[in-house]
Formats: C-alpha cells, structure tokens, sequence
C-alpha cells in the first residue's frame, strides 16, 4: 500500500501545482450535478406533495362532499352533518381575489377548531398560533414566504383588493399542504370573496359503515366524492416533471463533457509522471488502484458540492415551478425542501459513472502502451483520426437508429429517448464535419504558402481538445435554439388563439349573484350590449380522467369563429344546430392526443339519466388547460345536466365608450364589482402564467449555455498548458503575437462557426421534435413551428463573446507564462 | 361555581399552545369586565329565557354531573358540560364572524375505568349553541334536547372514547338560586357570578359500547352560570363538591384557594323539596383529609406525570350538626383535557350516607 | 549480479522488414562492479538496457537479474522489480515535476521502504543539492535535475543502477562532475552500474567498458 500512498501522492501533487485544472473539473462536475440535482429535488418534492394532494390543510381528505350543481355548500348543510356526528367533516373555502395591482391571490380557508388535526402547525416557530387572533376580527392572513415576496406583501400589511376591500394583516407563515395560497379563517374568506357558501366539505377517513351513513344522510343536492386529487395530480404533472428530468439530463450531459476534457487533459499532463512511477517500479494494477482512488475522491467531492449548489438552485427555482404546477394544474407545493437519500445516491452514482466514463477510456489506452513507447505526434494523430472515424460511424448509427424509431414513438419517455440520440449523434458526427473543414481550407488556401501550412497543421494540432468543447458548444446552443423556438412558437400560438377565445369585452363570474336575465330584461342594455354568451359548465369522470363539460352559446360571436384542428366537414354548422338526433360535441385537443379519441367517435358520458353517448365533431386548441374538456351548446348541456349552473358570461359591447355604462348596468344586474373582469386583464394573466409556465425551462436553458461555455474555457486553458513551451519555442524562432493569435484562434473560429451553423438546422430539428412529438405526448397541445433567427442570432453573440473572453484570458495567461517558457526553453537547450 | 375553568380550558383550547400560556390563561380570567354586562345583586331570573345564553356576559356554562348505580350496584357517573365564551364585548352576530366560541367536556365513570372527551366549535353556524323551543344545548352530536322550554324533561346524547350514552332526565322540583338570590359572590371584591341549580333530577338511561348496553339510574345535579369576571387576582384554584344524601337532602359546598389570606367558603343546604338555606364561610368546615398521588396523562404527552391530589375530605356543618367523610372508589378521573382538572365520583361516608361529585382544580 | 545470455531482438521497419538489432548478446556484470556500454547512436544501447530493467522483452535468449529470470515475470513482478532491485538514470532525468526535490529524491527508497536519513544526508550533500530541496524539478538547471535523479537512484541503495546517458544533456563541465559523483556514490551505495554513453571519457570512470557494434558485444580495454 505504500506504493499506493506514495503514487497517489504523486498523481494529486498535479492539482497542486496546475489548480485550474482540479477547478474547471469540479467546475464540471459541479455544473453537471447541481442542475441534475437540483430538478430531482424539485421533483421530489413536488412528488412528496401529490402524496399529500389527498390532505387539506394538513388533514387527510379522503372525500369531498361537494354540491351537485357546484355552487358550493352551504353552513347550514354543515352544521347539520356535524350535528348528526359527522366530525370527520370539516369546512373549505377556497377561491381567487383579485389585488388593487391586478395580481391574481389563491386563497384557502376553514376553520381551525373543526380541522381534524392535533394541532395547528406553523412552519415559522418564531410567531405561535393565536387562535383567536385568528379566528377574530382583524383576522389573519397567512403569506407563505415566496407569495408574499412575489406580491410584495410585508408583515402586518393589509393588501389591498381590486374592489376596495382590504385583506386581514399579513403573516408571513404557513399550514401544512397551504401551498401556494394565502390561507384565512373562513369569516374573512367568505366576505372577501363575497359568498355565503363554503366550496366543500372535506371529509377524513370514514368506516364502510359511517360513509354508507353519510351517503344516507346527505341532503339531495349535496354529494359525497372519492378525493383524486393525489391520483389526478402524479398523472397530470408527469409530463411535466418527465420534462424537467429530460432537460436536468442533458444538462448533466453537458457538464460530463467538460469532465471528460477535464479528466483527459489532467491524463495526458500526467503521463511523464505516470511513465516515471511506473520507470520506479509501480505496477499498472497500483497506478489504476491510484487513480480509481482519486476518481472516488473527485466524484465524491463533484457530487457533495454539486448537491450544495443544487440544493440553493432548487430552492431559487421552486418558486416558478410551483407557480407553474399551480396555474397548470392546481397543485400545491409546500415550500419545505428535504433530501432524499435516493437523489444524494443517484447524485454520486451518475458522477462516478462520468467520470468513470471519462477516465476509464483514456486510462485504459495510456497504461496498455509500454512504459517508454515510441510515442511521436504523428501516431497521436493517427489515434485522434481512428477515434473521429469511430464517432462518425457511431453517430450515423445513432442518426439510422432514430430515424427508423421515429414512428415507432408513443411515449414521452421515448420521445426524450429519441431527442437524446438526435443530439448525441449530432455531437458525435461534429469532429469530422470540423476535421473536414480543415481538409476544406488546406484545399482552399495556397499550398506554397508556408503560414497557411502551418496554420492548418496547427489546427490539426488543437483538434483533439477542442473536439470535446465544440460537442459541448453543439449541445448546449442546439437545445438553447431548440426550447427558444418551441417557447416562441408556443407564445405565438398563445396569444393567437386568446386573440380569438377571449374575444368579448366583458367576463362576469358564474358563483356572483349576477342574473342575465336582469341584465336583458332591463330595456336600456340593448343600447350599449352587442352580444352575451353564457356558459354553462360540469365536471365529470372520462376514464379515470377528470373531464370537463362546457356549455356555450352556439350563436355568440366567438362561437361563430371557432378554428379547429380538425373537424368533419360542416362541423361549426351542425354543431351549432344541436337539434339533430346525435349529439354532436367539439373537443379539445387534448382528448384527441392524450385520450386517442378521433373524429367522428363517441364518448359514453355518465349523465343523471343514465350513459348517452356524444360524438366528437371536431377538435380545437385549448392551451393551458390540463383536463380534458367538451364544448356542446348549453341547450344541450341543459337537455342532460338540468343543474348545470353559469360558469361565466362574456358581454360584447357595441362601442368601447359603453364601458362604463355596461359596469353599471352589471351592478345593477346582481354583480358587485370585482365580479367581472375586462379582456385585457384576462390576456395579461395568461400570459404571465404561460411565461411562467416556462419560466423554469428558460432558467434550465440558460444554465446549460452556460455549463457549455465553462467547457469551452476549459477546453482552450488546457491547450495552452499543453502548448506553452511549444509556443515559448515560436516566439524563440522569431514568430510575433499577432502571427502567433492568427494560428491559434483561426480554427478556433471557423469551428465556432461551424458548430453554430450546424446548430441552427439540429435546433430547428430539436425544437420541430419538442413541439411535434414531446408538447403533443406531454400536453395535448399542437402548434406550428414558427422559425425565427433572433435567438440564433443571440447566441452567436454570446458563442462569441464567450471565445473572445476565453482569449483574452488565454492572452493574459501566455504574457504572464511566456517569459518563464522562455527561460526554461533556453535551461533545457 | 365549579366551572370557571371552563374560561381557562377556552383560551387554553387547541387553538393555543397549552404550556406557555398556562399563566396568562389564568390572567384572562382576571381580566377586568370591561365592555361586558356586569353581574350585580337583585337581579330577578326568568325562566325560561335565562335557561339561554346570555352573550353579554363573558362566560357562561351548562354543567350536569350524574351519579348512577349498574343493576349490580357499582357506582357510575358522568359529566356533560357545555360552554360559552364571547371572545370580545362587541355585540353577537351570526354566521361565522360569530365571536361566541363554544366548548364541551364529557366523561364517563365505570368501575373499570375512566373515559374523558373534550370538544370545541365556534358559535354563529349552527355547529354548537343552546336555544329554547323546545329547549336544546348541543355541540356537534352531544345533545341535551328538552320536550319543552324547559330543561327537563329531556334527554341527554353523547359518545365518549367508544361509549354511546342516552339517558333520561326528569326534575319537578323549584330552581335553586345559589348564594343571595342567584347573585353568588366570589371574593371580597365585586368578582360574582349568576348561578342557579337544580339538584334533584332523575336519571335514567344506558351506556352501551362494542354492542353491550348496560342499563344505569340515579341522580343528576345542573348548575348554571354566567359571569364576566369570577375571579380574584390572589384565588388560584377551587375544591367544589355536590352531594345527594340517602335521605333527600342535598349539599352543595366550594372553597377557592387564595394564595394568601383565608380560603373564600359557600354553600347551600337543599331540602327534599328543593327548598335551600344558603351556607356562608362562617357555616361550613372543609377539611382535606389525605393527599393520594396518582399518575395522569397530560395532553400532548407520552409518559406519565405524577400529581398529588386531596382525595379525602372532611365537610361539617357545625350549625346543623352534621360530619361527613368524603373519599373517591376511582382516584383516577382525571379530565386530560387541554386544562386538566380532576373532577370524578365521590361517596359520603362510604356510600353510607350518600354519594356525590368532587372537582379539585388548580393543583 | 547480472546476465545475459544470447539475448536478440529485431525491430520492424517501415517496409515491413525486422531489421536485427540485437544478435545473440551473452553479458555478466557483478555485484559492485560498474561497466560502460559504448557503441555508436542505433546501435542498440538503450534497447538493451530497457530488456535488461524489464520495460522490454527481448525476441529470444535469457536474462537474469539476482539469479532470477526475468523473462517469465508479471508486469507486477517486474514492477516489483525495478522497485527494489534496479535503479534507472536517464537522460532525460524523468522527474516528477508537480513534486518537490525532496520528494522526488525519496521517492524510490520510500516505495521500496528501505529509506536511510543518515544516506540521504551524505548523497545530498555530496551532491550539493542541500539548498534545492523546497524547490520544484523545474526550477533547477539540466545538472542538478540529473543529480536529483542520481539521488533518487541511490537513495535506496539497489543492487543495480542502469544509466542511459546520464550525462547526454549536461554540457563538458556538468557532466564530468555528474560522472565523478555517480562513479563514486555507487561504490558507495554498494550497487552495480550499467551505463550507456557514447563517451569514452564518461567510460573512463567506470571499472569495464563494452563496445556494441552490429548486434554484437566486444570487450573493450579502456585507454586512461
């Protein structure tokens, strides 16, 4: 073991003595761990939380007891069944209020001293729960920390609504599963909200028997329903979360890349000294125990550090994920953020298995040679030919093997699969498109020319280490594209198709006590009212799916301009009819993709009379929305669901200038204010959702761009160690700086170059991939691919700027090493 | 009286972390009436309006305490009790900006055993209350349901551990208004309360668990109070004890312990007609006779905590010229709840001369 | 100590032709004794000498290291050997340059756990390195780096020491005074030396020397 010792001794001593190596290595490492890391802990943690999804407040919901017309529960009913010894049931309320600032604020409520818990838990031991603080005017609002920052809410402030109302003083804390709402006594709630009624009851686990009793004593128009939510919410997220797994992979990949320069270049800096350990007697077994040692340290170290950094990044980055898991599909997340054993082991395993990816090859080639081989630089080029060759077969085996795999995909999972190959064989096939380009300019360039000889044998010199750097650059700018023009395409889309659903001027709530009816009857509305829809809306099961029945007014005006996707022939005109004998319905598309439902099909829908079938006519957009969902005129709906209450009313005014007449009219009509909202608010919170949707995607994004050009540097700093005497021999032969940077940052260039063009077809490609196969598997949702160059054009700034960056420290380096090369140059002669 | 630590037990509810507020409790019992009605001498009772809350007042309670023999002639009893508390002195509302908050504790006594519940629900939707026509004080599925305006006849539903309890509750006897008139003084100070009883009522009915019914019988006490401030700054706890002699009689006697200073003592001698003679400090003799420790389980606790306790008693009257002797057939009937308090079975002499119940709060 | 007997071996040329370099050697060097290997450059010198420390296997023929073949030892084995047994001296010094003097001087005796302060303090003196010992490989002139290999060569006294011309990069100065040392420390140390050179003035310091010339070694007298 001394051998081991000593010759570990001698194999760390490198780090020492070059510590931008051991830097740009944990650099690596680091990078690739923290953001793998860092979206399994969000994972995680979001996972943890649909477990819970099946708990209100901290309490186990295992049923709701909703009203059948879903116009929520009223005191009353409760009271009652609690009276009848239904403890297990307990009060919620829940809603959206709408802040002076136009900022959407989740709130949920119920009454403490009925929730079934122990006791109440606050996450902030600092502040104890006063429960008559709370429960008694002024009441309290609890802020989970990362809403209030967001809304800019302070302790003890009292924020103001967008109707005048002012919400209890805020508290920066919160209950189990309050996720991102701020959670209130339900006095305040209701008033706040301006509703008499609670949204449901949640009921804890009952007994066979006391359900069966509960069932029983329930009053008509109440229902008792199994709680799904936790289900629902892993089915309904998955997509999501199989996504950010896809880009936390890649980024790991990305990061493995520079490993494995790294791990290269501190191999081939060390083999004198691995040649001279094994000149004194260390066996091939010791040196490979030695560096499987210090692989052990480096991947123990690269993933210790990692998952510190990962651990902060998630915790800046579980803000837009909840944000965006709560505007898409409801889901809470609690902003606690554990560990999981399983994360900090795959964490280290997946760094192990990088660097032993990295190290094993080159190691394995190094110590099969003799110790003293005729090594000359022209059998390293040879090698470095043999391996271009090897990846470009590789790479058109990979291209053959996904092309053929293309159709063969139903899977998001497959589909990343297929992404992961496109990019890996883009990366493999780009040494020899670079090696090529150099062919191309010793055909291109003079052939007496003695500097461009040289400058062209130079760049087969700085292809071996740049070869890595420029595949990492590949990745990086090719996904970077790719996201941006699925983002761009899917922003386009968005706001396209709001332009044609959220058409009219005014959306009135369907819970306020606002009457249409009132509104219509009154003989001056026909001055200033253009057209009405009223909507109508159920939610029912679909195989196992929640899914969602919209009624609306076929002849209003944005029923008049529906665009489908596809539809049978004259469908817009027979579904508007409604008056045939089949029931005809538009979908969403959703349902065509997640669902496979095709035109023309039927769905069997539970409706109170019994199974009846409705036939899918046609399938339009629907974005944002996780469930699936029919359209159907409300006659229709009405002929089936009786019940079936207002979802919402969109009024058309004649002339913007009615406005404010049309507000009085509504006031008049039942509404109070803060019970409709105009269309620009609406567009505005869709979009801020959509971009926040995509928030976390952009950061990932970015990240990796980044991880790359840390690669990049890497990459170039390695050179020049390599080179510094061999340039400290230029200078020595008369050769100035400015001939000198042309050698070297030529091919540097041109392959830049290179690897940004042959970006811009793969992300083309990539994104064409996302939005045609991964955003239809995820969501449901198609769109065109729209092309634009701007993203591409930023990156070749930044690709750019980056190189530019890297030479000037590369200069600054060479200035302060030269001069030393050069005496050792002149020591050594 | 007993039940000013119902006050204690609300603002020390689940709502509130029990230990480090033990004291300040306490210190909200003392608090100055301000903004509630007062409690002043002369005031004459209606009934039945005053058998409902009165919201103006702080607190207030409803408090049955039975004791009841099996066939075989084991000693039984239960507690059923119902408050009230108004958390501010502005006027009640309904709904839930209700600001009455209401509260129950329960228990059973068996020869096997010991079974205690407390429960809690906020007033102005229905879920806790008392209301008269017919006359009804419940919190969620514990009920007490009159015929009639009236508390009684009426049947009392409730469920402790696994125990379902209905019984029947029947009283022809007068109301009797505690110290002058209903006006119960509580120091030397202006702390008082309103406070009547009725302490003969028969009691009938069953307690049944895991399909076994066992059928009981015996006598019922009610007391009823309200109050906006019961208690003197220096009165740290009270003994409180209601007893049923074999002979008709009836003994109602409590003393609340001042820190310094001599003890506060009151009473009442009830005849078999429910006709009662009012019993001031000077009447009445209360000895403690034999500290006993047992061990309770405090809420929130996992093990145990030793507690000594003044299980034995010695009550005279010297006037009347009566001794008695009062200890407990089961030590432990300690009420866990989130303020503790032992309040349980008692006999007079042995069972000899009759039987009771005892609460001890404050140790 | 040491032998050879009809060791070959044949290098492959470009054309494809094995070109022999070495035809049949048959060499003993004992214990202590130092001798010379002379011979003109592609002569076959240092091919000898690295069959002889085990970093290649001759084509035919035997050799023996401490009565031992070395032919039939394990990569480990030979490792083994060069650890305990055989010190190597190259032209090219071959010192860790990330180490320090000082660890690069104990480097060897400290894997062969036969490390000797007192001996230590005696080479470095005797080489003058006593001032040099902080500092790294590349901070020292072409003569101390080779005195630093000599060092490390002999800290560990081994039975054998094979120089390939120790003194090829040194200029007249150094080398002579790099020769005297070696000459000297390893009668000390008690070993054996091999050495290669192309100078007959660096042969003369030793007690035999040897002509390589076609495959074949001839006894040479050496003029003083």
């Amino acid at each position: 073991m001394k051998g081991l010792g000593l010759s570990l001794k001698a194999l760390l001593s490198h780090y020492w003595c070059y510590p931008w190596q051991a830097l740009f290595l944990i650099a690596g490492l680091c990078a690739g761990v923290a953001l793998w890391s860092a979206v399994q802990i969000i994972n995680g943690h979001a996972r943890a939380s649909y477990e819970q999804g099946n708990q209100v407040l901290g309490a186990q919901a295992y049923y709701w007891i909703r009203a059948k017309d879903e116009t929520g529960v009223s005191t009353a009913d409760y009271a009652q069944l609690r009276r009848q010894g239904f403890r297990e049931v307990y009060p919620v309320v829940q809603g959206v209020l709408l802040s002076a600032k136009q900022q959407a604020i989740p709130i949920i409520a119920t009454d403490p001293i009925a929730l079934p818990v122990q006791a109440i838990q606050t996450n902030t031991s600092a502040t104890e729960f006063n429960g008559l603080a709370f429960m008694q005017a002024p009441y309290q609002a609890w802020f989970p920390p990362s809403l209030a920052r967001e809304l800019g809410v302070q302790v003890n402030e009292r924020l103001l609504l967008k109707d005048g109302q002012t919400m209890p003083p805020a508290l920066l804390q919160t209950q189990t599963q309050q996720g991102r709402q701020v959670l209130l006594d339900i006095a305040p709630a209701l008033s706040l909200l301006k509703r008499d009624k609670l949204s449901y009851l949640a009921v804890t686990q009952l007994s066979e028997p006391e359900k069966t009793r509960l069932q029983q004593s329930l009053p008509a128009h109440l229902s008792l329903v199994e709680n799904r939510q936790s289900v629902d919410l892993s089915q309904l997220t998955q997509s999501l979360h199989t996504q950010l797994s896809a880009m936390s992979l890649l980024s790991f990949a990305v990061g493995l890349f520079i490993v494995f320069n790294a791990v290269r270049f501190s191999l081939w800096y060390r083999r004198p000294t691995l040649r001279t350990l094994r000149l004194m007697g260390v066996s091939v077994s010791t040196l490979s125990l030695a560096i499987a040692v210090e692989t052990l340290v480096w991947s123990l170290v690269g993933s210790g550090l990692g998952l510190a950094l990962g651990y902060l990044l998630s915790q800046s980055l579980l803000p837009t994920v909840s944000s965006s898991l709560q505007s898409l599909y409801g889901a809470n997340l609690g902003s606690d953020i554990i560990f999981q054993t399983r994360t900090l082991l795959w964490a280290w395993l997946l760094t192990l298995g990088g660097l032993i990816l990295a190290l094993a090859l080159p190691l394995w080639q190094q110590l099969r040679l003799p110790v003293l081989p005729s090594n000359t630089l022209s059998t390293h080029w040879r090698s470095d030919q043999r391996t271009r060759k090897r990846l470009l077969i590789a790479a058109s085996v990979l291209a053959l093997l996904a092309i053929f795999i293309y159709p063969l995909i139903h899977q998001l999972i497959q589909g990343f699969i297929l992404l992961g190959m496109v990019l890996l064989a883009a990366a493999w096939a780009l040494p020899a498109l670079l090696a090529s380009s150099l062919k191309l300019l010793e055909y291109l360039l003079p052939p007496d020319s003695f500097k461009a000889r040289w400058l062209i044998r130079d760049g087969w010199a700085q292809l071996p280490a740049l070869r890595t750097a420029m595949m990492a650059l590949l990745l990086a700018l090719t996904a970077n594209l790719g996201v941006e023009m699925l983002v761009g395409s899917f922003r386009t889309a968005l706001s396209t198709w709001l332009e044609q659903r959220i058409a009219a001027d005014f959306y009135v709530q369907g819970s306020s006590q606002f009457k249409l009816q009132t509104l219509l009857d009154d003989p001056n509305t026909a001055d200033w009212l253009a057209a009405v829809n009223e909507r109508t809306q159920i939610s029912l099961r679909w195989q196992e799916h929640p899914l969602l029945l919209r009624g609306v007014n076929p002849s209003a005006p944005d029923s008049q301009t529906i665009s489908f996707t596809q539809a049978l022939p004259d469908a817009l005109k027979t579904w508007q009819a409604a008056d045939s004998q089949q029931q005809w319905v538009l979908a969403n598309e959703q349902l065509h993709y997640l669902a496979g439902v095709k035109l023309g099909d039927s769905l069997a829908l539970e409706t109170p009379q019994g199974p009846v079938a409705f036939q899918v006519i046609g399938f339009v957009h629907d974005y944002g929305n996780p469930y699936y969902q029919l359209f159907l005129p409300n006659s229709l709906l009405k002929r089936y669901w009786p019940h079936a209450e207002p979802w919402n009313t969109s009024l058309w005014l004649k002339d913007q200038r009615f406005a404010a007449q049309a507000e009085q009219a509504l006031l008049k009509a039942g509404a109070k204010a803060g019970d409709w909202v105009e269309q620009k608010t609406i567009k505005s919170l869709s979009l801020s959702i959509f971009d926040r949707t995509f928030a976390m995607t952009a950061a990932m994004n970015s990240l990796t761009l980044w991880v790359a050009s840390i690669a990049l540097l890497a990459a170039l700093m390695a050179i020049l160690q390599e080179r510094l005497p061999e340039f400290a021999q230029w200078r020595a032969l008369g050769v100035n700086r400015l001939e000198q940077w042309l050698v070297m940052s030529t091919p540097l260039f041109i392959w830049a170059g290179i690897t940004w063009l042959a970006a811009l077809p793969l992300g083309a490609l990539l994104s064409w991939i996302l939005i045609h196969k991964l955003n239809v598997m995820a969501f449901g949702w198609s769109m065109p691919l729209l092309w634009s160059m701007t993203p591409a054009w930023h990156l070749a700034l930044l690709t750019l700027g980056v190189i530019l960056f890297t030479l000037v420290l590369v200069a600054w380096q060479l200035r302060r090493k030269l001069p030393q090369a050069l005496a050792q140059l002149g020591a050594q002669a | 009286m007993r039940s000013i630590l119902f006050v204690l037990s609300l603002v020390l509810s689940s709502l509130i972390h029990a230990q480090s507020v033990t004291q300040d409790a306490y210190q909200v019992l003392r608090q100055d009436a301000q903004g509630y009605a007062e409690v002043i001498p002369n005031r004459r009772f209606q009934f039945p309006a005053d058998h409902a809350p009165h919201p103006d007042y702080r607190i207030e309670w409803w408090y049955i305490t039975a004791n009841l023999s099996d066939p075989d002639g084991n000693a039984w009893g239960i507690q059923w009790t119902l408050f009230r508390q108004s958390l501010s002195p502005t006027p009640m509302v309904d709904g839930w900006a209700s600001n009455q908050m209401w509260m129950a504790h329960a228990a059973l006594s068996t020869p096997n055993g010991y079974y205690p519940e407390q429960r809690f629900a906020r007033g102005g939707i229905g879920q806790a209350g008392v209301s008269s026509a017919p006359f009804t004080a419940w919190l969620d599925d514990w009920q007490w349901q009159g015929d009639t305006t009236e508390p009684f006849p009426s049947r009392l539903h409730f469920t402790t551990a696994d125990w379902n309890l209905t019984f029947e509750l029947q009283s022809d006897k007068p109301w009797v208004l505690q110290g002058d008139q209903g006006y119960s003084q509580k120091s030397e100070g202006k702390q008082a309360s309103y406070y009547y009883s009725q302490a003969h009522i028969a009691i009938k009915g069953k307690a049944s668990r895991l399909g076994k019914t066992i059928p009981l019988e015996g006598k019922a006490w009610l007391d009823r109070e309200w109050s906006s401030q019961p208690l003197a700054s220096h009165q740290q706890g009270w003994d409180w004890f209601s007893l049923h002699f074999k002979d008709g009689y009836a003994l109602m006697v409590y003393q609340l312990r001042n820190t310094h200073g001599k003890h506060w003592l009151s009473g009442s001698w009830i005849s078999p007609d429910g006709s009662s003679q009012t019993l001031k400090a000077d009447d009445i003799v209360l000895t403690p006779q034999q500290r006993q420790t047992i061990e309770v389980l405090r809420l929130g606790q996992k093990t145990p905590t030793k507690i000594t306790l003044p299980l034995a008693w010695t009550i005279e009257l010297p006037q009347l010229q009566k001794r008695w002797h009062i200890s407990t057939p089961y030590p432990n009937q300690w009420m866990a709840a989130q303020f503790p308090y032992w309040e349980g079975v008692v006999s007079v002499d042995e069972g000899k001369s009759g039987m009771g119940y005892m609460e001890l709060t404050g140790y | 100590m040491l032998q050879l007997i009809k060791v070959s071996k044949a290098f492959p040329q470009p054309d494809g032709q094995l070109t022999p370099i070495l035809a049949g050697i048959d060499f003993q060097l004992n214990a202590g004794q130092s001798a010379a290997l002379l011979g003109a450059s592609g002569s076959g010198k240092s091919t000898l000498l690295h069959l002889i420390a085990g970093l290649d296997t001759p084509d035919s023929g035997e050799i023996v290291v401490r009565d031992q073949s070395i032919m039939t030892l394990s990569e480990a084995k030979l490792a083994e050997l060069r650890r305990h047994t055989i010190s190597l001296v190259f032209q090219q010094f071959y010192l860790i340059s990330t180490l320090k003097v000082v660890d690069n001087i104990r480097f060897q005796a400290q894997l062969s756990q036969r490390y000797d302060p007192a001996w230590e303090k005696q080479l470095v003196d005797r080489l003058g390195l006593g001032d040099q010992l902080q500092k790294y490989p590349h901070q020292l002139s072409g003569g101390q780096q080779q005195r630093v290999a000599i060092a490390r060569a002999l800290l560990h006294k081994p039975a054998l020491v094979l120089a390939d011309e120790p003194t090829g990069n040194l200029d007249e100065h150094s080398s002579e005074q790099v020769m005297a040392l070696l000459s000297e420390l390893v009668k000390q140390a008690g070993s054996a030396l091999l050495m290669v050179t192309h100078s007959r003035q660096m042969a003369s310091y030793l007690d035999q020397a040897y002509w390589l010339k076609a495959g074949s070694l001839h006894s040479e007298v050496i003029d003083t």
